[in-house]
């Protein structure tokens, strides 16, 4: 159909909208709710545990002195592998060493590398020596248990899973993108983390009983650059949308 | 000890509570922008009556700046017998006058205005006021120096006072240099979710569209009848936006109302300017929060909009004691209670904090808006909260101070660059 002159005028991105059915919306947010909250249950219920055992084993046939423990978590019983952190006040010292050797690096390199980058480093960075002196001096009243620990960890790790699933998940269903790239993006989202989440818990429990009890405050606070991995996932997918939709005048209403 | 603890608790679940209502917020804000009814602003009014203007540009060392606006404006479609541009030289030491006058030479409706009296105080409150003295404009549109006004943008603001309940208009502000570096192509991010989906949706939902001081228009009566500016409030925009709805008008926001402007190009001049932003922001909020709160004209919605508004510049201060508080009571064994919910406090970080917006709200104004490659960009902005929570968290503190003292606050102007002239 020819345009008129007035068409041409309306679709200005002023007052772009998309063109949805609310009811395909609201079906759409129940199915990535209640996908993330089964995925959660069966992680937290079955896979975990499996993981537990079978990592177990590994750790067991190489000769590293663990068990399990059972612990309840939102409700669900989850076991838990069970060893004792390694206590090194000499290793503490090196990291304490490190730690302002890279922080007296990245304030030298403060004009090379970007500002906000810097900053954002430095203050992870000086974080983590709060956390190393306060080992280094107070390491003996590290009030968790290697159990206890694990146990906050695991709720941490379950609650940034739920919401990182769910709010990816109507971020996706806000995009107006094919049905099949928005579920596609969705359960690489899931699958990925889920797969990711057992590694990050096997090395967690390898760099804590193995390495350095430090280990436990890093691995715990590190938790939440994974939620950069949902953004960037997301805004991959965004661009993707985008470069489809791009001209494409009739997808919007006005 | 023992009450140190539940203390440290206490404020982490409220700051938790505070961060959920805020995404709720960003949620239904980006929700309304992408599929709900858009209110339209007025432009399609057509009247030949059009409304006596006064533009405003104050100017203090806008040299490289002032060429160009004063081109853009004098070469406007707005009727010439209806409209007044008075450029307000602020004790300029550079070649500003000059300029300034060669457009009076030139142009009859051009009136420049110089305060060069050591008597007449610098700033932009003081040149605001003093200006709308002579204005001869029933309405006055306000435009900063380095904004390049497009065509017929003056009608589009005036024409929104026909509404007589309408006592401010603001227009949509982006990115003139947004390709100049990492830092800009952010900021262009960051306004475009600030402006496409914040300030339509508060306007489609009838809450609080933010007056923001510049591409912006208001009743000179009504400003008058206020008391005009105070000088002691950085924020001068955001406190005529609380006035105006305290005093029962409403702010309007005109989406298709563009302009483009300059804006910083390396992380210590946005430092600045954020700080400049959050002190004045701040300002506003310790003197309206409790009229806004009792506000007869307001509805329980607009105040809980202008209340989170208004919190929006004490967020960062809030997200560094969060995560104090999180950091101590994990290493004293009492952090159970929040585990499952702590890392909200750093995915709020996420936001970026100008504008509050977190990353599905810039991902879809974006998205509207066209761009593609830059969306690409948005996992950066968890690279920024640093940067913010300090600089916000010192204009915070600067406030506070301000509360106590009596001396009018002195702030730095951004540096301009003049990459308008290769926009034109």
């Amino acid at each position: 159909m020819q345009r008129c002159k007035a068409q041409s005028i309306i679709p200005h991105r002023s007052y772009r909208r998309l063109k949805i059915n609310r009811a395909y919306f609201l079906t759409e947010v129940a199915f990535y709710v209640l996908f993330a909250v089964g995925a959660v249950y069966l992680y937290i219920t079955y896979l975990f545990n499996q993981y537990v055992f079978y990592f177990k084993k590994i750790l067991q046939d190489v000769h590293v002195d663990v068990s399990t423990a059972a612990v309840d978590i939102a409700g669900f019983p989850v076991m838990l592998l069970d060893s004792a952190f390694a206590h090194s006040q000499p290793l503490t010292l090196f990291f304490v060493l490190v730690g302002m050797i890279v922080l007296f690096l990245i304030l030298k390199m403060q004009r090379v590398i970007p500002y906000n980058i810097a900053m954002w480093i430095n203050f992870f960075l000086l974080m983590f020596m709060v956390i190393l002196l306060y080992f280094l001096f107070w390491g003996d009243h590290f009030p968790y248990s290697f159990v206890s620990y694990f146990e906050l960890y695991l709720t941490a790790l379950i609650g940034m899973m739920l919401f990182s699933f769910i709010i990816t998940g109507l971020a996706i269903a806000l995009t107006p993108a094919p049905y099949w790239m928005k579920l596609t993006t969705f359960f690489i989202m899931v699958f990925y983390y889920i797969g990711y989440s057992l590694v990050r818990y096997g090395l967690a429990v390898l760099l804590t009983s193995q390495v350095s009890i430090v280990m436990a405050p890093i691995m715990f606070f590190t938790l939440y650059f994974d939620f950069i991995f949902f953004v960037s996932i997301y805004s991959y997918f965004l661009y993707r949308s985008a470069v489809l939709f791009k001209k494409k005048d009739t997808s919007w209403k006005w | 000890m023992e009450v140190v603890m539940f203390l440290l608790k206490a404020y982490l679940l409220v700051f938790i509570a505070i961060v959920t209502l805020y995404m709720i917020r960003h949620f239904v804000f980006t929700f309304n922008r992408l599929f709900g009814e858009q209110k339209l602003y007025y432009q399609d009014i057509m009247d030949n009556e059009v409304p006596f203007v006064t533009v405003i540009i104050p100017m203090k060392n806008e040299e490289l700046v002032a060429g160009q606006i004063l081109e853009r404006l004098v070469s406007s479609d707005y009727p010439v017998e209806r409209l007044e541009i008075i450029p307000v030289n602020d004790h300029s030491e550079d070649a500003t006058q000059e300029i300034i006058e060669k457009y009076a030479a030139a142009y009859r409706h051009v009136k420049p205005f110089h305060r060069l009296d050591k008597e007449d105080k610098p700033g932009k409150a003081h040149s605001l006021n003093d200006a709308m003295e002579i204005a001869e404009g029933e309405i006055i549109v306000v435009f900063d120096a380095d904004y390049q006004p497009p065509d017929g943008i003056i009608r589009e603001l005036a024409i929104g006072f026909k509404d007589p309940e309408v006592g401010a208009v603001m227009g949509r502000v982006l990115v003139e240099n947004c390709a100049t570096n990492m830092l800009t192509m952010m900021l262009e991010l960051e306004r475009s979710g600030g402006y496409q989906v914040d300030q339509q949706a508060r306007y489609n939902l009838d809450l609080i569209p933010q007056y923001g001081g510049t591409v912006g228009a208001y009743r000179k009566e009504a400003v008058l009848k206020m008391g005009g500016f105070d000088p002691q409030v950085l924020a001068e925009d955001t406190e005529l936006t609380y006035k105006m709805y305290l005093n029962g008008w409403h702010v309007a926001y005109a989406n298709r109302a563009e302009c483009y402007e300059e804006m910083p190009e390396n992380w210590l001049d946005r430092a600045k300017q954020i700080r400049r932003w959050a002190r004045g922001h701040n300002q506003v909020m310790f003197r309206y929060l409790v009229p806004l709160l009792t506000s007869r004209y307001l509805n329980f919605k607009q105040k809980l909009d202008g209340l989170l508004l208004i919190f929006i510049y004490m967020m960062p201060t809030l997200l560094f004691f969060g995560i104090l508080s999180s950091l101590i009571l994990f290493l004293v064994g009492d952090v159970e209670i929040v585990a499952g919910l702590f890392f909200l406090i750093f995915v709020v970080s996420l936001g970026a904090f100008g504008n509050f917006a977190p990353f599905f709200q810039i991902g879809a104004a974006n998205f509207i808006d066209g761009r593609t490659r830059a969306l690409r960009l948005i996992p950066l902005f968890a690279f920024n909260f640093v940067f913010y929570m300090l600089y916000v968290s010192l204009g915070f503190w600067d406030a506070v101070k301000d509360v106590f003292r009596k001396a009018e606050p002195y702030w730095e102007k951004t540096k301009r660059h003049q990459r308008g002239a290769n926009h034109a």
